[in-house]
């Protein structure tokens, strides 16, 4: 597949420019630290929020009346993959365009404003707005909506397995001649209750069980919504390019020694020692996660990340030696998840 | 690129039916159902709409959920039904894809109501959420590590998954996948679709002239898919094929079908040139049907226009409620044992054409003439999904 146009909405800024510019710095502005009081005591965490800064110039202020923030971060990120594309979509294009969207917990804040509603004015008292927002598929709503697209559509959720999903997904339907391009979106918003579940369920790692990723970085809770529109590989010339998408029961350290770099999404939990330790101490990872926090979807912002790296011949984040990267290097992107699994994106621009 | 068939070699259900695939066709033969009040939960209403329960299904332990507990239950009669024995397969080549609303949210009223009151719970609900994905939770009981994802695309979940499931088999991700569908009924989307006025105080009338809306339902369904050469060579009960599949959001509004039915019209033209079938190749159309106002004037109009004034259409809601993201798995699965026994059941609760549809849908067991067949889902967001299959 080719890496047609890349929007993002992050804690760096809107934009894949400013997103750019922020991966340039030492690290990302935390937005806000919070102490979150749980019954074993305080616990500190740093949030990443993300704005929906420069929507205006996509959609009318009538027309977002009733979207919620995160509504908003994907109709923007959405809209700026395709003006990063240089893309107009006609009519006949729309139809011809697939969304497949992947989120890790899916709206929250949504879910949590109708059962606001129910609980301070009883069950009469529902939204329908807050009911209708709060699905998984909400997003793709407000993004067809606010596009006008008309393809096929997929939200997918498995936690931090969720971009690898729609990454297959978009592949599908364009190597089978489905749809001409996919806007391929990846993102997650955070809330009161998922902050406080972090801070409270860290009291107690309990061995054996599914839990958050164990280190500092789950106390880093990101926030945003990147978006790459992608198309079919035809092989043009000097184009950004996905190549495999797989999924792994081994650690994938071969990917370390094969590609220039890697994006490492890792935990500190498993095994013998950290995984994440481990891991960069080889040498070649980078990570986005002092820039952005953590979030079930991060894997999605270092594609956007790596891309955006071989587009400028530079790596950002940059690495211990040199950032440049020469024509022919090759990105790799890893997530490990808690299931067992190893989750490899390579890029690639000719 | 392959666009063939994949075959169903099992298939599981779990719902107001009763539980298990044949004796949930006998009772949609039968024509008897018994919507109620909800028992599983209490709700404050100015108007309560009737809920189908599945009160047949029994806890499971572990499964942390009762929307997982009606997947794992689904998913050992689909097994066994496929004769399938997972062992023998390599787990990273069999895949999980279950479409759910409620089964991937952390919308635990008890823990928030704590939450909210600033009562410090115990993280005991995040932690069973975190473990709850319901492809996932599905995929780690049975020891599989190939793709698992669950669909979150409202209404049309089910449908969806089975359509994606058919891509990863066809894209060569897997060899076999279980595929289907599960949700619980719960408050939140029961206080939800009551706040949209979109619930019936009476038992569903499908396409009826009369219809008030839809009753609520719950339930699972798990098809076993693979490739035609994977069941081909372990000799597998080939029970049906999902030869086409298409979806399409309408982009017009968040929660309301476009009136022309752009989208419905785009996915089901999209599944049958998958298929490389005709409109006038589908014996009977098993119809989204929720009984809403809206939605069943768009789908019968759309239905009429692609597939004429002789389209046998039928909707299983009248039997089930809306099972949301169980109902297009469990649709699928009945679309396929209706073919293969040569008969459909009536639409409950239909008996009146409504004019501004112009298509009557069946008042009793009707006879089907022809192989394939379509299941039809549409759902919130505007996503229109559409599978043809085809009996063994």
């Amino acid at each position: 597949m080719e890496i047609l146009g890349i929007g993002i909405v992050s804690p760096l800024g809107n934009g894949a420019e400013a997103f750019w510019q922020g991966l340039g710095r030492e690290h990302g502005p935390a937005t806000a630290e919070r102490s979150v009081a749980t019954s074993q005591g305080p616990r500190a965490l740093t949030l990443f929020e993300s704005s929906d800064a420069g929507l205006e110039r996509f959609a009318s202020r009538a027309s977002l009346r009733r979207m919620d923030s995160f509504g908003k971060w994907a109709l923007l990120a959405a809209s700026l993959a395709l003006e990063d594309a240089g893309l107009a979509l006609g009519d006949a294009e729309k139809r011809r365009t697939g969304l497949a969207l992947a989120t890790g917990y899916g709206c929250q804040n949504a879910t949590y404003a109708f059962l606001d509603e129910v609980i301070d004015h009883g069950d009469k008292c529902a939204s329908p707005t807050h009911f209708a927002n709060s699905v998984h598929n909400a997003l793709a709503s407000q993004i067809s909506l606010g596009l006008g697209i008309q393809g096929p559509c997929q939200t997918l959720s498995a936690f931090e397995q969720s971009p690898m999903h729609a990454l297959w997904c978009a592949r599908g339907w364009l190597e089978s001649g489905t749809v001409d391009r996919v806007l391929a979106g990846f993102g997650d918003e955070s809330c009161g209750l998922l902050e406080y579940a972090i801070a409270a369920t860290a009291q107690r790692p309990a061995e054996g069980q599914r839990v958050l990723p164990w280190n500092e970085g789950s106390f880093k809770v990101g926030t945003g919504y990147a978006a790459l529109l992608l198309g079919p590989d035809g092989g043009r010339p000097g184009a950004l390019r996905l190549g495999c998408l797989e999924q792994l029961s081994a650690p994938p350290e071969q990917a370390f020694a094969r590609h220039r770099a890697v994006f490492v999404q890792a935990h500190g939990q498993r095994g013998p020692g950290s995984l994440h330790e481990s891991w960069m101490a080889l040498g070649n990872a980078v990570e986005t996660r002092p820039f952005l926090g953590a979030m079930p979807t991060s894997q999605g912002f270092d594609i956007a990340a790596a891309a955006l790296s071989l587009r400028h011949g530079q790596l950002r984040p940059a690495p211990k030696g040199s950032a440049l990267l020469k024509p022919g290097d090759s990105l790799a992107c890893v997530q490990a998840d808690t299931d067992g699994g190893y989750h490899v994106a390579c890029l690639h621009k000719d | 690129m392959s666009q063939g068939p994949v075959m169903v070699t099992g298939m599981g259900c779990v719902s107001a039916l009763g539980l298990g695939a044949a004796l949930s066709h006998q009772r949609l033969l039968e024509g008897g159902r018994a919507p109620g009040l909800p028992t599983l939960f209490r709700a404050d209403c100015k108007e309560y709409g009737l809920v189908f329960e599945a009160l047949a299904a029994p806890p499971v332990l572990g499964a942390g959920s009762r929307t997982n507990a009606m997947a794992f239950l689904a998913a050992d009669e689909a097994l066994a039904a496929a004769r399938l024995e997972l062992p023998s397969l390599d787990p990273a080549r069999v895949g999980v894809c279950l479409g759910t609303t409620v089964g991937c949210s952390l919308n635990d009223e008890v823990f928030y109501r704590y939450f909210h009151g600033q009562e410090m719970p115990g993280p005991e609900a995040f932690v069973r959420y975190l473990s709850g994905n319901p492809a996932q939770a599905l995929a780690r009981r049975l020891g599989l590590r190939g793709p698992a994802v669950s669909v979150g695309n409202a209404c049309a979940s089910g449908t969806d998954a089975l359509g994606l499931a058919r891509r990863w088999l066809l894209d060569g991700l897997c060899d076999a996948v279980l595929a289907g569908g599960c949700d619980e009924l719960c408050r939140t989307p029961y206080l939800g679709f009551t706040s949209l006025l979109n619930t019936s105080p009476e038992p569903c009338r499908p396409f009826d002239r009369a219809r008030r809306g839809l009753n609520l339902g719950e339930g699972a369904a798990v098809l076993i898919l693979e490739s035609a050469a994977a069941a081909q060579a372990r000799k597998a009960p080939v029970q049906g094929r999902i030869s086409g599949y298409g979806s399409a959001v309408d982009a017009h509004h968040a929660t309301a079908p476009h009136p022309e039915g752009r989208g419905l019209k785009a996915a089901t033209a999209r599944a049958l040139g998958e298929a490389g079938l005709k409109p006038a190749d589908i014996a009977f159309i098993n119809a989204h049907g929720t009984a809403t106002p809206a939605n069943d004037q768009v789908e019968g109009r759309s239905m009429l226009e692609i597939f004429g004034p002789g389209a046998v259409l039928v909707s299983t809601k009248g039997a089930t409620g809306h099972a949301l993201g169980a109902a297009g798995a469990l649709e699928a699965a009945f679309t396929l044992m209706a073919l293969n026994d040569g008969q459909v059941g009536p639409t409950l609760g239909f008996e009146e054409m409504d004019p501004a549809i112009g298509l009557a849908a069946t008042r009793a067991k009707t006879p089907v003439k022809g192989s394939a067949a379509i299941s039809n889902s549409l759902a919130f967001g505007g996503q229109n999904s559409v599978l043809v299959l085809q009996r063994a």
